[in-house]
């Protein structure tokens, strides 16, 4: 394979090597390529030596050299190997090369039909396609194909594990990867992981895994693929045992966490359950390098994040709280974070869980650590564990309030986070300030409420959400105090802003928050008497709006609190629209909004109180009565019931 | 632990006792060879009907004596053709490739790869150990492009030991140049620069030639990783590293067994 060198000349420095750079320019092909050689041989190995030749400008001729059709083939190859040695530089190199179009011409490089010059081409894109500098390249359907066709069954095994790599990192976006499968990679790479070669398998698993990260089409096309017979699944539930290398494990574990995750494989899955979960829980374990560990424990975190049965067999492990507590003290940044996810994910769901891993020592000063470290993806990764951990009304009277754990939550949402952090942040916030939680005192008196009616304005539906939810929280049984100073800060026109969100779910929230606050009624009367203008005409808008019931029924059900008081009453009384909006409602298809609307009548007519004989007559003379009798004859037991209770109100009239 | 072992008896300049070693091989009777013995003690341990008998066997007493233990092996036999692949396996892959050749004249094994690739690793090999080592870093350039970016740690160990021979060879000049290159050569190796006879200076063995085998072995190893060669080392050194392995753990729990003293010859001590 090696040819015979020439009179061997001594590696120099780049002072001494000046003549040979000049060579690379010369139009005699032997002295171009003794030049290239020399300089190929200075800068393999050493990053010093690739910075001095790349700042004598030398990148733009070896891309010329590569690209020309008419230049010796030898003088090319040495042209891809000296820039597939420049990529194996700083960032900055591979930066530059990237910006040069190198990739571009690499590709147009692969149609060609020189076998070594393309070896050399595939080691350099898979070199360029590893980096972590973020490029911008887009693989047309053609490259793909032709990258594909150097995958085959009778090619090298170094251009099959080329190909896995530099596809690995063309299949980012959903499009991305919907073209690779159109292309037929899944039925090529099940064909390569038959190959008994760990470094073809690893990098065409990873791949695998690429493809179906978050795509069910593509996910399930995989599953569904196979090679003699055997299905991709089947193959990747072999290269998770133990005597496989730990690379391939745990590519084969991610892969399979993603197919799962993307729809493709049901939880209940024993290849999910019984391998996937206990290779992965193993992995994260001490004994093992804390590279492997931070990879293994993401990966656990994003296969349990949202089964519960899942995060139940996971805790099954004594070992793993105590595992990822250690990997919490790792100096890496990934090893926390994915120790933090890790922990969010067990404990979505399951307060033994929850409280195996709290009562775990030093684990909440870890949390608050880190919701304070300077690592921004620590600080979200924390905030979510938070989160997850929050969900718990035992910690949150208990070990939250010993950590003060509002304190560092509340200076991070202050400190103007990034969308992300903050959703996850006021995500946790909403539970500190459920009415149970003795942090909720503290954090009103530190302005917890301007905080969220800021929340509220922003673009961010989620973060509405987040600050609509934790007022609504606020309000629940609140004093007056509190009431008003909600209503205040986030003032009236906040109010019908949000009762025309455009979110669902920031709508019913306001809705919630707005009942909250006229509710119980010993609070019903002050409040509508301050601002009940306002709230009437709330209701009113979303009654009027093109919602669904689920919507109208919060509306509805505000109306039959402000009908349990006294004076409160009155704005519903003495409101035509509204009486006549109240009366259809009994009527509606809709066995909820005739629910509400009955609750809200039962509520005005309750004999005994004060005024009671005239609500009666005025709503029996708007004909509710008849609707009532005639509802009598319902199959719904709530609606019946409600109409009965009603109906007895009108027994004086 | 099991390749100084093997080394002294397979070097280059030993290849005539590589060859009287196949041919003794080709004899029937004397059979007993280290690796021989052993593969089938593994293999022991994996056949489901032996393992009765073995179970048999211990029940009948605790300590299973030196008798009971050759009849298994005698029992057990494996046959030549699987001896012969372990040493062809050996020889392809430390890169003896005349050796090799020979051995399959003899004794009909097929090398697992074609012995011409094995070429590129010998010149390689050849140009370190006789210290033209800038010779050998573009012949591994050539070869693989991509091994000495990759392993950082191995173009140290390349650069480092160009500078010893820089020193042995009394070119003090261009040893002092080299060392002002912009890279580390490390601590050890400049410090030779500051005694006047350096292989008698506390950094001697730097200047030894096993130095230099050390290094051809790490080249040749990594070169065999770069060709996808699932392991780098001969299976017979990872059989000797198991054998040592699995009677220290039986020392250390005192368990009586008959135990291989020399590994060379296979001898198992027959003192009970």
């Amino acid at each position: 394979m090696i040819f015979e060198m020439q009179p061997f000349t001594a590696f120099m420095n780049v002072e001494s090597t000046r003549s040979y750079i000049d060579e690379l320019y010369s139009q005699d092909p032997n002295k171009c390529l003794s030049s290239i050689i020399c300089i190929k041989n200075s800068v393999i190995g050493s990053n010093r030596q690739k910075e001095s030749v790349i700042g004598q400008g030398i990148v733009p001729r070896l891309i010329f050299l590569l690209k020309s059709t008419h230049i010796k083939v030898a003088v090319r190859i040495e042209a891809a190997v000296t820039i597939g040695s420049l990529a194996k530089g700083t960032e900055e190199h591979i930066e530059l090369l990237i910006n040069s179009g190198c990739i571009e011409i690499l590709l147009d490089v692969l149609e060609e039909n020189e076998p070594r010059l393309i070896d050399a081409c595939l080691c350099c894109l898979r070199t360029l396609s590893q980096q972590h500098v973020s490029s911008s390249t887009k693989y047309s359907v053609t490259h793909l194909q032709k990258l594909l066709s150097f995958a085959g069954p009778k090619e090298s095994l170094q251009r099959q594990s080329c190909v896995a790599n530099i596809l690995s990192s063309a299949c980012k976006s959903a499009a991305e990867q919907n073209a690779l499968c159109s292309v037929g990679a899944p039925a090529m790479f099940a064909s390569l992981l038959v190959i008994q070669n760990y470094s073809v398998r690893i990098p065409v698993v990873t791949c695998l895994a690429s493809m179906c990260w978050n795509n069910q089409i593509v996910a399930s096309e995989i599953v569904n693929t196979s090679c003699r017979d055997i299905k991709i699944p089947s193959y990747l539930a072999t290269l998770i045992s133990r005597d496989r290398p730990i690379e391939m494990q745990l590519e084969a574990a991610r892969c399979l966490t993603n197919l799962h995750r993307a729809g493709a494989i049901p939880a209940y899955d024993p290849i999910i359950t019984y391998r996937t979960l206990p290779c992965l829980v193993r992995l994260c374990q001490v004994e093992h390098s804390e590279v492997h560990r931070a990879l293994a424990a993401d990966t656990l975190a994003y296969l349990t994040e949202v089964d519960s049965n899942l995060q139940q067999v996971a805790a099954i492990s004594n070992q793993l709280v105590s595992a990822l507590v250690d990997l919490l003290k790792c100096p890496s940044a990934a090893a926390r974070q994915a120790a933090f996810r890790a922990f969010a994910s067990l404990g979505a769901n399951d307060e033994d869980i929850r409280k195996r891993i709290i009562d775990t020592k030093c684990l909440m000063d870890r949390v608050v650590d880190g919701l304070c470290d300077e690592n921004k993806d620590i600080r979200l990764a924390a905030v979510r564990c938070l989160h997850s951990l929050s969900r718990s009304v035992q910690q949150l009277r208990t070990t939250f309030q010993d950590h003060s754990v509002w304190r560092p939550l509340m200076a991070l949402l202050t400190d103007s986070p990034c969308t992300e952090l903050l959703t996850a942040a006021s995500s946790a916030l909403c539970n500190l300030l459920l009415e149970f939680s003795p942090a909720k005192e503290p954090m009103l008196e530190q302005g917890v409420v301007q905080l969220l009616a800021t929340l509220t304005s922003q673009s961010d539906p989620s973060l509405r959400l987040n600050g609509v939810w934790a007022l609504m929280n606020i309000a629940f049984q609140a004093e007056l105090r509190v009431k008003s100073q909600i209503l205040t800060t986030l003032g009236t026109d906040q109010i019908f802003r949000l009762l025309a969100d455009s979110d669902t779910r920031v709508l019913m929230k306001t809705l919630g928050l707005l009942r909250n606050l006229v509710s119980p009624r010993t609070h019903t009367d002050n409040m509508m008497a301050l601002h009940g203008i306002h709230v009437m005409q709330g209701v009113v808008l979303v009654l009027e709006g093109p919602h669904t019931p689920e919507v109208k029924e919060q509306a509805l059900c505000i109306l039959g609190n402000i009908a349990d008081g006294e004076k409160a009453r009155a704005h519903i009384m003495s409101n035509e629209d509204v009486l006549k909006k109240l009366i259809d409602y009994m009527t509606h298809p809709a066995p909820c909004l005739q629910e509400s609307s009955v609750f809200c009548i039962n509520n005005l007519t309750r004999r005994g109180e004060p005024g009671a004989i005239e609500r009666q007559t005025k709503l029996k003379d708007l004909g509710v009565v008849n609707i009532l009798q005639q509802l009598l004859s319902t199959s719904d037991t709530i609606l019946f019931n409600r109409v009965k209770a009603a109906l007895t109100q009108f027994a004086d009239v | 632990m099991g390749t100084p072992i093997l080394r002294p008896l397979m070097q280059p300049k030993d290849k005539s006792c590589l060859y009287t070693f196949s041919k003794k091989n080709s004899n029937e009777h004397s059979k007993p060879t280290y690796y021989c013995t052993f593969f089938q003690s593994i293999s022991q341990f994996f056949d489901n009907k032996q393992k009765a008998k073995y179970n048999e066997l211990s029940r009948k007493s605790e300590v299973t004596s030196r008798e009971d233990w050759m009849k298994l092996l005698e029992e057990n036999d494996l046959g030549r053709s699987n001896m012969n692949k372990l040493i062809m396996n050996y020889l392809v892959t430390e890169g003896f490739k005349e050796a090799a050749e020979k051995f399959q004249q003899e004794s009909g094994v097929i090398p697992s790869v074609d012995l011409h690739s094995l070429d590129d690793r010998i010149r390689i090999r050849d140009a370190i150990m006789t210290g033209r080592v800038q010779e050998a870093t573009a012949l591994i350039n050539q070869l693989h492009p991509e091994l000495l970016d990759n392993d950082r740690y191995l173009y140290f160990h390349l650069q480092q030991l160009h500078l010893i021979e820089l020193i042995r060879n009394n070119k003090i000049e261009e040893a002092l140049a080299f060392c002002t290159k912009p890279f580390k050569t490390g601590t050890e190796s400049v410090a030779l620069l500051a005694f006047e006879d350096p292989l008698n200076s506390p950094f001697g063995d730097l200047l030894a030639p096993s130095h230099r085998q050390k290094v051809a072995s790490e080249v040749n190893a990594a070169i065999l990783k770069m060709e996808h060669q699932e392991t780098t080392a001969p299976k017979i050194s990872t059989l000797l590293k198991l054998i040592l392995w699995a009677q220290e753990k039986l020392n250390k729990k005192n368990v009586k067994y008959p135990k291989m003293i020399d590994l060379a010859t296979s001898t198992i001590d027959d003192s009970k």
